[in-house]
C-alpha cells in the first residue's frame, strides 16, 4: 500500500477519557445486558447487544478514527464523520434498548442513592415525556442537522476547536432524539401512531435531500474553509464538495428511506406486542463446586507468588544498578523504575483495582521463606500498635524526597530499597504477624489510607453463611487480625489472600464495591493515629507536588532550609486534629488521592518512554535514538481537571455525610477541600520539573 | 492543474487542521508547504504539511525543521494524531509576530520557505474552564437530589 495512504489510515486519535467513557459504558451494558438476557432472552437477545456495540463503534469511528483528523481537509471525509454521527450510530444504539441494561450494570448503591430520586421525579418525567414528543425530536434532529450546515456556523466549527464540539454534540443529541420516536426505545412512552413514522421520516430525507442538492449543484465552494485547504491528492475543492452531497444524500436517504420501509412493514404485518411477563425465566442460582473453589485458591495464591517473584527480580536488579551503575539517574534502573513507573502505577492500580502493591509486595517474601524455618515469639509492643511510627516515616520521607533528590540518586534509592528489605525481615522475623505491614511500612500505609477509596475489596460473599461459623479461621489466618465478617473497607488489608484460602466455606472473595461509603470511613473515625497518617498524605500530596513546579523549584533552589519550611507546613496537622473531629480530617483522602494520581500520571507520561534507554544501558544495548520524552499529551491536562474534580466532589460528599447533612460544620471543611483544588489547580498549571529524563 | 501555485504566504487563514490554523503555505518547488499553529496547554503546536508539487501527494521522507529567531527546531512526522503531518511543539508568548524559516531536506533537495508567525492575543482557555464547570453541576446535581429526596419524606405533622 502507499505509503502516504498507509500513513493517513494510521492517524488514529488517542483520546484515553474518550475510550475510557466508551468503554466504561461498553462494560456496563454487557454486565446489564447479561443479567436481563438470563431473565427476559427474548426483549434483550444478542441482537441488541450487537446493535448497541455496533453503535458504540460507529461513534468511535466518528470521533477518533483518520476521519477525524481529514474532516478539515477534505468536506466528503467531513460528511462521513457527520453521517456516523447522525444516521448510524443514534439508531444502532437505540436498537440496543440501552436504558435497562446500563441501569441493570450500575452498582445497585448508584442507582438507588443517585439515579432513583432523578429518575421517579415527576417533573423530570414530564420534561421527559415533553423531549421526546416526536415533533420536539424532529425539531431538534432536523434543525441541528440545517443550522450546521450553514456556512456561517459550519465555518465557525471548522475555526474553533470548542465550537467543533459542540457541533458534534449537537449533532449526535438532536439525532438521539430524532431516532427516538422511530426505535421507540423501551420503556418509552408511545405518543402517536406508528403510521406517523412514515412522514416523520420522509419530510426529514426531504430537509437532508435539500441540503445534499445544493452541496452537489453548487458552481461555488460553500464553505472558504475548504478553498484555502491543502489539497490532498489533488482532489479540488469544488470535487470534493459534489462528493460529500452526494454522500450526504445517498446514504443519508437510504437510511431515512430503509427505517421508514420497515415500519412500513411492521405496520402491515400487526404483529402482537411482548409482555414482558411472559418472558421472565427463572434464573438458577450459582452454586461454585467443590472443583472450582480449589481451583479459584490455587490460582489467587499462584497469582500472588508469581506477583511476588517478579517484583523480587526487579528489586533485585534495580539495587544492582543502583549501587553499581552510573549515578545519573535517567540512566539507571534505580532512577527511572521506582519514582516513575513504580509509583504511578500503584496509584492507578488503588483507584481502579485494589491494593496491588501489598498483594505483590516483595519485602514480605523473604519473611514468609525465614518463618518456615524460625518461630516468632515476640509480640508487637501493645503502645505501639498504631500509626504513629508510619507518620513520622512519612514525614520523614516527604522531607528528605525533596532535601536530598533523592528521585536523582540511584545509590540512595538502592539503599532505601535495601534497607527495606532488612527491615521487614528484622521485625518480621522477631516479631508475631504482620507486625511490620501494620505499625512500619510508609508505604503499605500510603496504600491502605488511599484504598478507602478502592472499588475492589477483600470481603465476605454472604453474611448469613459467617453468622453461622464457629471457627473463624479467617480470623486465624490473617497476619494483621481482621475479621472478615466485621470488616470495612480495606484499611490494614494487604490482599495477602490468606483469608481467602482460610475460608473452609469458600464464602471470602474479591468482589467490587462502592468507592469511598461513608461506613467505611465512619469506622475509624476514633483513631486519632490514623487521621493524623491521613491528614499527612493529603497535604504531602500537594506539597510534593508544589516542590516540583517550576516557581517553588526557583525559590527553594536545593535548599535544604527553605524545602523545610515548606514541608514544615506538615506541621499543621498537629494543629487540626487536637482541635476538630477526625471524620472531617479523613474524608478529605479522596482529594489527596486525585492530586497524587496526577502528580504521579505526569511523572509516568512526561519520562515513561526513560526506562528504554535505562534498559538498554543496563543490558549493553546500543540505542540509536531516544525521542518522545519529554511530551505530555494534549489529553492529559483535562484529565488532570477531572482527577482533582471527582476527588473534591468525592470529598464534599463524605464532608457533608460527616457533617449529618449540617450545613453550618460542613461549611469550614468544604473551604478548606475547596481551596486545596485550587491549589492543585495552580499547581498543574504551573511549568513542571521533567524528572527522570533524558534529553536527548 | 496546480492552484497552490499561486498561493504564497497566505498568512492567518483560520482552517482547522490537525494542526490548526494556516500559518503560511507556500510553493518551494518541488514541493508545496503548509505550516499550521494550534494553541495547546503546553505551548504552540506547529504542524508541517510537505506534499509533491506535481502530484500534490503527501511527502512523508524529508527532514524538516523550523528556524526561528536563531533556533532550529526540529519537526518530527507522526507525533500528532494526524500522520501526515511534521510536528514540532514550540513556547512562544501571546500575541506575537514572529519571522520564521521552513526547511524541508530530502535527498538532494534543499528548499525552504519563509513567514511570519501570527498568534493573536490569547482567549481565556475555555477547556479548562469546561472541566472546572463539573464541579458546581456535581454539586447542583447533588443539592436538587437532596431536594427531590427530602421532598419524599412525609413530613410530621
Amino acid at each position: 500500500m502507499n505509503q502516504a495512504v498507509t500513513a493517513a489510515l494510521s492517524s488514529w486519535r488517542f483520546d484515553p477519557p474518550l475510550i475510557a467513557t466508551l468503554l466504561l459504558t461498553t462494560l456496563l451494558y454487557i454486565r446489564g445486558w447479561l443479567r436481563l438476557h438470563r431473565e427476559m432472552p427474548t426483549r434483550f437477545g444478542p441482537w441488541h447487544l450487537a446493535s448497541f456495540l455496533l453503535g458504540e463503534s460507529a461513534l468511535f469511528l466518528a470521533i477518533a478514527s483518520p476521519l477525524d483528523s481529514f474532516a478539515s481537509f477534505l468536506l466528503s471525509v467531513h460528511m462521513v464523520q457527520h453521517l456516523l454521527l447522525i444516521a448510524v450510530a443514534p439508531p444502532l444504539l437505540w436498537l440496543g434498548q440501552p436504558f435497562l441494561p446500563l441501569l441493570r450494570g450500575l452498582p445497585r448503591p448508584v442507582v438507588k442513592e443517585a439515579l432513583s430520586p432523578f429518575l421517579s421525579a415527576p417533573e423530570l418525567r414530564r420534561f421527559a415525556n415533553a423531549l421526546t414528543h416526536p415533533l420536539v425530536c424532529w425539531l431538534a434532529g432536523t434543525a441541528a442537522t440545517v443550522f450546521w450546515h450553514l456556512p456561517t456556523f459550519y465555518e465557525l466549527g471548522l475555526q474553533s476547536p470548542t465550537w467543533h464540539r459542540v457541533e458534534h454534540a449537537s449533532f449526535l443529541f438532536g439525532s438521539l432524539l430524532f431516532w427516538w420516536p422511530v426505535i421507540q426505545v423501551w420503556p418509552s412512552k408511545r405518543h402517536t401512531s406508528r403510521w406517523l413514522m412514515i412522514p416523520y421520516l420522509i419530510s426529514a430525507d426531504v430537509v437532508n435531500s435539500i441540503l445534499s442538492a445544493y452541496l452537489v449543484f453548487s458552481a461555488q465552494v460553500v464553505y472558504p474553509s475548504y478553498a484555502l485547504a491543502p489539497r490532498l491528492w489533488n482532489i479540488s475543492a469544488l470535487n470534493d464538495q459534489s462528493m460529500a452531497g452526494a454522500l450526504m444524500w445517498v446514504p443519508g436517504s437510504v437510511v431515512y428511506l430503509l427505517a421508514a420501509a420497515i415500519i412500513t412493514y411492521q405496520a402491515l404485518s400487526g404483529k402482537p406486542g411482548i409482555r414482558p411477563s411472559t418472558l421472565i425465566k427463572p434464573v438458577p442460582q450459582f452454586r461454585p463446586s467443590r472443583t472450582a473453589t480449589v481451583m479459584e485458591r490455587t490460582t489467587v495464591l499462584s497469582t500472588r507468588r508469581a506477583a511476588q517473584i517478579t517484583m523480587l527480580l526487579l528489586a533485585t536488579l534495580i539495587m544492582l544498578d543502583g549501587f553499581r551503575g552510573p549515578q545519573i539517574s535517567p540512566l539507571n534502573l534505580a532512577g527511572v523504575l521506582p519514582w516513575t513507573h513504580w509509583r504511578a502505577i500503584a496509584i492507578i492500580a488503588l483507584l481502579t483495582a485494589g491494593n496491588l502493591v501489598c498483594f505483590s509486595c516483595p519485602f514480605t517474601l523473604p519473611r514468609d521463606i525465614i518463618r518456615r524455618f524460625v518461630p516468632q515469639r515476640l509480640r508487637w509492643p501493645p503502645s505501639l500498635r498504631n500509626k504513629w511510627i508510619p507518620a513520622a516515616l512519612t514525614i520523614v520521607f516527604l522531607w528528605s524526597y525533596e532535601a536530598f533528590s533523592l528521585w536523582d540518586s540511584p545509590w540512595w534509592t538502592a539503599w532505601i530499597i535495601a534497607s527495606y528489605f532488612i527491615t521487614a525481615t528484622l521485625i518480621d522475623t522477631l516479631f508475631q504477624g504482620a507486625s511490620f505491614c501494620k505499625y512500619v511500612c510508609p508505604i503499605g500505609q500510603f496504600q491502605f489510607v488511599n484504598s478507602l477509596i478502592s472499588p475492589l475489596e477483600v470481603t465476605v460473599k454472604s453474611p448469613k453463611v459467617c453468622d453461622t461459623c464457629q471457627t473463624h479461621d479467617c480470623l486465624h489466618a490473617c497476619k494483621l487480625d481482621l475479621f472478615q465478617p466485621k470488616k470495612s473497607g480495606s484499611f490494614d488489608c494487604t490482599f495477602c489472600m490468606e483469608c481467602v484460602t482460610a475460608c473452609p466455606t469458600s464464602n471470602v472473595t474479591i468482589a467490587a464495591v462502592v468507592p469511598a461509603r461513608p461506613t467505611v470511613f465512619a469506622r475509624l473515625t476514633n483513631r486519632t493515629d490514623v487521621a493524623a497518617l491521613a491528614l499527612l498524605i493529603v497535604l504531602g500530596a500537594f506539597l510534593s507536588a508544589t516542590a516540583m513546579t517550576n516557581p517553588v523549584r526557583d525559590w527553594t533552589s536545593d535548599s535544604p532550609l527553605r524545602i523545610s519550611l515548606i514541608f514544615g507546613l506538615l506541621l499543621v496537622p498537629a494543629l487540626i486534629l487536637f482541635t476538630t473531629p477526625h471524620k472531617y480530617v479523613l474524608a478529605l483522602v479522596p482529594l489527596g488521592a486525585s492530586m497524587w494520581t496526577a502528580h504521579f500520571g505526569y511523572h509516568l507520561l512526561t519520562a515513561g518512554s526513560s526506562l528504554v534507554p535505562a534498559a538498554a544501558r543496563f543490558l549493553g544495548v546500543a540505542l540509536t535514538q531516544t525521542s518522545g520524552m519529554g511530551t505530555v499529551p494534549d489529553w492529559w491536562p483535562p484529565l488532570e481537571i477531572l482527577l482533582l474534580d471527582a476527588g473534591l466532589l468525592l470529598t464534599l460528599y463524605l464532608e457533608w455525610r460527616s457533617a449529618a447533612r449540617k450545613f453550618r460544620p460542613f461549611a469550614p471543611w468544604a473551604f478548606l477541600a475547596v481551596l486545596l483544588y485550587a491549589a492543585g489547580l495552580w499547581i498543574l498549571a504551573q511549568p513542571m520539573q521533567m524528572r527522570g529524563m533524558v534529553m536527548n | 492543474m496546480l492552484r497552490t501555485a499561486l498561493l504564497s504566504c497566505v498568512f492567518a487563514v483560520t482552517l482547522l487542521g490537525d494542526g490548526g490554523t494556516v500559518q503560511l503555505q507556500a510553493q518551494a518547488h518541488p514541493f508545496v508547504i503548509t505550516v499550521f499553529s494550534a494553541e495547546t496547554s503546553l505551548g504552540t503546536d506547529l504542524s508541517i504539511l510537505v506534499q509533491d508539487a506535481a502530484t500534490l501527494a503527501p511527502v512523508l521522507d524529508a527532514d524538516v525543521s523550523l528556524d526561528s529567531e536563531g533556533h532550529q527546531i526540529p519537526a518530527l512526522l507522526g507525533r500528532g494524531q494526524n500522520k501526515l503531518l511534521y510536528s514540532a511543539t514550540v513556547n512562544l508568548p501571546s500575541s506575537a509576530d514572529r519571522p520564521f524559516r521552513v526547511r524541508v531536506d530530502r535527498a538532494a533537495t534543499h528548499v525552504s520557505a519563509q513567514g511570519i508567525l501570527h498568534f493573536p492575543p490569547k482567549t481565556p482557555e475555555t477547556t479548562r474552564m469546561t472541566y472546572i464547570a463539573i464541579v458546581p453541576i456535581g454539586i447542583l446535581l447533588f443539592v436538587l437530589r437532596g431536594y427531590l429526596v427530602s421532598r419524599k419524606v412525609p413530613r410530621r405533622a
